[in-house]
């Protein structure tokens, strides 16, 4: 009886060690759907008053053209961004920046459509920034969100990254630029919609996760620093 | 198998025989977190299972003994993230779990050792085995941690049946601060069968 006691005192601290148990969970695919978002300074947030957007198209990042949006849906998502960047974070867009008058951010709209994991984040296609030539290929290496070892950073299939580069820093990062024809992108502020693969073209819901995440944005603006 | 069934009656002899002097107990456990727990998940938690076993001192109404417990922790929460100092935000439905394990030494002293309710006081000491999980997306934060605790207790048990006695126990439950993970507290209502 002893022995059959201790066993059943292993049994019970190998299932708890071990095993463990998860009750509940996800029971629908909404359920797993994030908005996540991350900035440098408060200060910072509090300074960008003009913006650069790419309008021609979003950056897809992945192989082929599968499970991404249509041009028609990139530009309705482009257009309500635009109208969200000046309706709920009070910014003004600048559609021609020059070294006189320059904005405050470069804002650039992509879709993941494989599995980002590491380090690298390299879109094959930036459509590059007024007055700076060269900002066409970015390899993000200053920003810390990048930085390894955080598998939960990863990007995972139909995510939507909209990246807000801080100008300013940018140029002074790269004068001169470490490496001809490469440039350190600086990013102020950015967001990611991430949810599983069937909701990731879903137009409406773009549009509702980046309410979320302008919503993120004036609350961390409204933060303090620690 | 003949071999078994005879070495498993006379195990359960050699139990019964002693019964006297050693206890064995199967609790169902319920949990209130309290505390920084509380502050993670704030459910009330009706998982939980207990395996103890104790050994009675003949001259004094003293036991010592060893238990391993088994508590689940669960809440679904929709609140928002917001951490300055990383600099970040986070909206979406996390699923926070933990799941403890306490692995205990006893000692327990008891006010009316032979009358049919028996009210006794104890305390325990040992470790707290504690698997933190928050599902977020389809990514999961996952902190497993070896606290020390410990775990005083009231309780009574019951003289209901020849066979086995009932236990009513209200344990507090303490596992100290470990390593970067803070402290963790919770009120576990067993309810139990002494055999």
């Amino acid at each position: 009886m002893k022995t059959l006691f201790l066993k059943a005192f292993t049994l019970i601290g190998l299932i708890g060690l071990l095993q463990s148990c998860y009750p509940g969970g996800a029971e629908y695919t909404s359920d797993l759907d994030i908005a996540i978002s991350q900035y440098e300074s408060v200060e910072d947030l509090r300074s960008y008053k003009t913006y650069y957007l790419v309008t021609d198209s979003m950056s897809v990042v992945g192989i082929g053209t599968d499970n991404v949006l249509s041009e028609a849906e990139q530009q309705e998502v482009i257009n309500y961004t635009n109208q969200q960047l000046q309706s709920v974070l009070g910014l003004t867009q600048v559609t021609n920046p020059t070294s006189e008058n320059d904005a405050d951010l470069f804002i650039q709209l992509s879709q993941i459509a494989v599995q980002q994991q590491g380090v690298v984040w390299q879109p094959p296609f930036w459509p590059g920034y007024p007055g700076w030539p060269g900002w066409g290929y970015p390899g993000y290496p200053g920003y810390p969100w990048y930085g390894g070892g955080y598998s939960y950073y990863s990007y995972s299939n139909g995510t939507i990254l909209i990246d807000f580069v801080d100008v300013s820093k940018t140029v002074e990062e790269n004068n001169p630029p470490e490496e001809e024809n490469r440039y350190v992108l600086i990013l102020g502020w950015e967001g990611a919609l991430n949810g599983v693969l069937s909701r990731a073209n879903n137009v409406s819901l773009i549009k509702s996760g980046i309410d979320v995440l302008f919503d993120q944005y004036n609350t961390a603006k409204a933060g303090t620093d620690n | 198998m003949r071999k078994y069934i005879v070495t498993l009656l006379l195990s359960l002899m050699g139990f019964y025989a002693s019964a006297q002097e050693s206890d064995f107990i199967l609790s169902y456990q319920m949990s209130l977190p309290l505390g920084n727990t509380s502050d993670y998940i704030g459910a009330f938690s009706g998982r939980g299972v207990g395996l103890e076993w104790k050994r009675h001192l003949l001259t004094t109404p003293v036991s010592y003994g060893f238990s391993v417990n088994w508590n689940i922790l669960y809440e679904k929460v929709d609140e928002r993230y917001h951490n300055p100092s990383e600099g970040i935000v986070a909206d979406g439905r996390q699923y926070r779990y933990m799941n403890i394990v306490p692995i205990l030494l006893h000692a327990n002293y008891y006010f009316n050792k032979d009358g049919i309710i028996n009210p006794y006081v104890g305390v325990g000491v040992g470790t707290y085995f504690i698997n933190q999980r928050t599902s977020f997306g389809q990514w999961a934060f996952i902190d497993k941690n070896w606290h020390f605790g410990v775990a005083p207790e009231v309780g009574v048990v019951a003289d209901v049946s020849s066979s086995f006695n009932m236990l009513f126990t209200i344990r507090y439950n303490q596992a100290f601060k470990a390593g970067n993970a803070s402290d963790h507290s919770y009120l576990g209502f067993n309810v139990g069968f002494v055999f």
